[in-house]
């Protein structure tokens, strides 16, 4: 995300002085040492660890547990981002119509659980949706079922899970949008007759495009590489590629194999990405979604 | 996003490790280190051995590391837990941060075991007095634990028997087992279904699948011991096969859960040094006070770790609760060499058969 924030500002690209190129300097070198490094030297041992070539992505491909990982992945993201959209899109149109206070306080509300660890967050997730948890505990004890219902160690659990991290994403890019947009526009639809919910559907709904795409796009990019909530939360039976990876490395020592799968969930992101970038104007959609002109 | 950090912070504290050790190493004391055995390679002045803290850290620091100490009088520095990938980057880069670590089954032997573990020098164990089935040519038991069967009290009648694991219609409700031991899950399943302990090779992964198939919709996967503990003390499953450690400390800290031995499956709590670790002559002394009789049962006075050592003396006030003090039952030794090996040989095909019915 903060890649994107940083690509936002135009206007840095665009007249670089020679004295000001010279202090980007030494933030490069930081990245070609501790990111460009790395990264070249895991995609050189996923061709060359055990033996040079393609063994390790012909394994992956031709392991049916391998595709599943892959296909769960991608779904688990996808789902998770629609609900996440749903439920941003409702948060943010809130914070929009709703007066000064209540907007900061539901701002507060949403960036601030940002501050504890995503392990902390996970765990308390963990308390509330397991079988002896809150929802369930409360939900038997009034007497509305009386089996648990199935709300952990799910596919389900992982998608709240990461709607419960991933909002804020969606959150901010959307309600930046929103309060960006010309309420004139609003007035002069209804002042021609048109019903709240076509003023809506027609002027508001599209307006809004820049935000929600940006929104989805960050979250479903930033989901496909979750561990620690599916590790807490999933079933255990369909792995997310990143526990996978984990289980190569740590379990099996197998690092020319997990770094294999860790490019091929890369290029997933950048083709992710990518793919977007045909349909929308990743960098202007970013910049409307974020304020800056 | 947790294992990073850890790694780093890891990373931080073996440099403070090394650069407050460097000016000590360095120190020329040409004085050979006096020491009561007569070695023929001058021992280090201190190893690095993985203990991980908590109660069974404690425990293993006063039963394994002081009485190394006394005896030779080298100082054991306690390091973080290393991972089989771990060992392998140690190994790789020759940049050895510990010198006795915990390797897992399938390193052991061979063909990883070669790569990247010393051979154990047998010379300096007596073999003859240690449980069968727990030592290979590259590490060695330095205590046991197994997978027993843990269930709820107050959910309905006790369990007899392995087999009832399986009997969702006596005993309706939700099982655990652990989400990455294959080798424990799918010989659970073997045991149930009538295979004998001595006949479980070569694996028949897709009879156990089958056995499991019958209990599939009831299974709750946990993939810690604290995860499974958590599990049965809550009441989330009825049953589970865990860490008979964990399910007898869960029965004394008053939760109404009790443990059921048949159909155990031990495994070895293997030691080993890495591959050409510069302390390696130290490392091998360490071991063998490890699982000597004498040294081996003080563990059992503080943790219900068994003894690989059966001439060890064991603390009776809980004899009941180490897995070896139920041998007369059905139980397997998941670690013993022919299985490791058979498991090790097998990997790719058996964690993608298993992984693939999960995932089903």
């Amino acid at each position: 995300m903060h890649e994107f924030a940083a690509r936002s500002s135009r206007t840095v690209g665009r007249a670089l002085r020679p004295s000001a190129a010279l202090l980007l300097v030494p933030g490069l070198l930081a990245i070609l040492i501790l990111f460009l490094w790395p990264l070249g030297q895991m995609v050189f041992f996923s061709f060359t660890d055990p033996s040079v070539g393609f063994v390790n992505y012909q394994r992956f491909f031709q392991t049916s547990s391998e595709i599943t990982s892959l296909v769960t992945t991608m779904k688990v993201s996808f789902i998770a981002t629609i609900l996440c959209a749903i439920v941003g899109y409702i948060y943010a149109y809130t914070m929009t119509i709703s007066s000064r206070l209540i907007s900061r306080l539901l701002m507060v509300a949403v960036v601030l659980p940002m501050g504890v660890s995503i392990l902390v967050r996970t765990f308390s997730l963990q308390a509330i949706l397991r079988d002896t948890g809150l929802i369930n505990q409360t939900l038997i004890s009034i007497g509305l079922i009386t089996q648990p219902l199935p709300l952990i160690r799910n596919q389900f659990a992982v998608s709240v899970g990461i709607i419960s991290m991933e909002l804020p994403f969606m959150v901010l890019p959307l309600y930046n949008n929103m309060v960006q947009i010309n309420k004139k526009l609003l007035l002069a639809g209804e002042g021609l007759g048109a019903t709240p919910l076509r003023v809506f559907l027609d002027i508001f709904f599209p307006l809004t495009f820049p935000g929600l795409l940006a929104g989805c796009l960050i979250v479903f990019v930033s989901s496909l590489g979750y561990y620690v909530v599916p590790q807490l939360l999933g079933g255990g039976g369909q792995l997310f590629l990143s526990q996978d990876i984990s289980n190569w490395v740590q379990l099996q020592a197998e690092f020319g194999y997990g770094a294999a799968i860790g490019v091929i969930l890369l290029i997933l992101t950048l083709g992710t990405i990518l793919v977007a970038s045909i349909f929308i104007n990743i960098d202007k959609a970013f910049s409307q979604s974020t304020g800056s002109k | 996003m947790f294992k990073p950090k850890f790694a780093v912070l890891v990373a931080i504290v073996m440099i403070l490790v090394v650069t407050a050790c460097a000016p000590t190493a360095a120190a020329p004391t040409t004085a050979p280190v006096a020491t009561p055995t007569t070695a023929a390679a001058p021992l280090a002045k201190s190893i690095v051995y993985t203990n991980t803290g908590g109660d069974w850290g404690t425990c293993s620091a006063k039963a394994f590391e002081d009485t190394f100490t006394q005896k030779y009088g080298v100082k054991v520095i306690e390091g973080p837990a290393v991972d089989d990938g771990q060992l392998r980057a140690m190994v790789d880069t020759s940049n050895y941060t510990e010198d006795v670590v915990f390797p897992s089954v399938g390193f052991v032997v061979d063909p990883l075991g070669a790569k990247y573990l010393e051979p154990i020098d047998y010379t300096q164990i007596n073999q003859s007095e240690l449980v069968p089935g727990t030592f290979t040519k590259y590490a060695v038991a330095q205590d046991l634990f197994s997978f027993a069967f843990g269930y709820r009290t107050d959910k309905g009648a006790a369990p007899t028997k392995w087999e009832d694991f399986f009997d969702t219609t006596n005993f309706p409700g939700k099982r655990g087992l652990v989400s990455w031991d294959y080798t424990t899950v799918i010989i659970g399943a073997l045991l149930a279904d009538g295979v004998a302990p001595d006949k479980l090779l070569p694996l028949d992964y897709n009879r156990a699948f089958k056995k499991l198939d019958t209990i599939k919709q009831d299974i709750v996967w946990y993939d810690t011991g604290s995860a499974g503990q958590n599990l049965l003390t809550t009441g989330e499953v009825r049953f589970i096969q865990l860490y008979a450690n964990r399910i007898t400390s869960s029965r004394d800290g008053g939760a109404p859960v009790n443990i059921l031995w048949d159909g155990q499956i031990i495994q070895a709590d293997y030691i080993g040094i890495p591959k050409g670790d510069p302390n390696k002559a130290t490392a091998m002394k360490f071991i063998a006070n490890d699982v000597s009789k004498d040294v081996n049962g003080l563990f059992t006075m503080c943790e219900t770790g068994a003894p690989s050592n059966t001439k060890a003396t064991i603390n009776p006030a809980k004899a009941s609760d180490f897995p070896t003090s139920h041998l007369d039952q059905r139980y397997v030794v998941s670690s013993n060499p022919d299985i490791a090996s058979y498991v090790a040989q097998h990997v790719d095909e058996i964690s993608n058969a298993f992984n693939s019915w999960k995932g089903k």
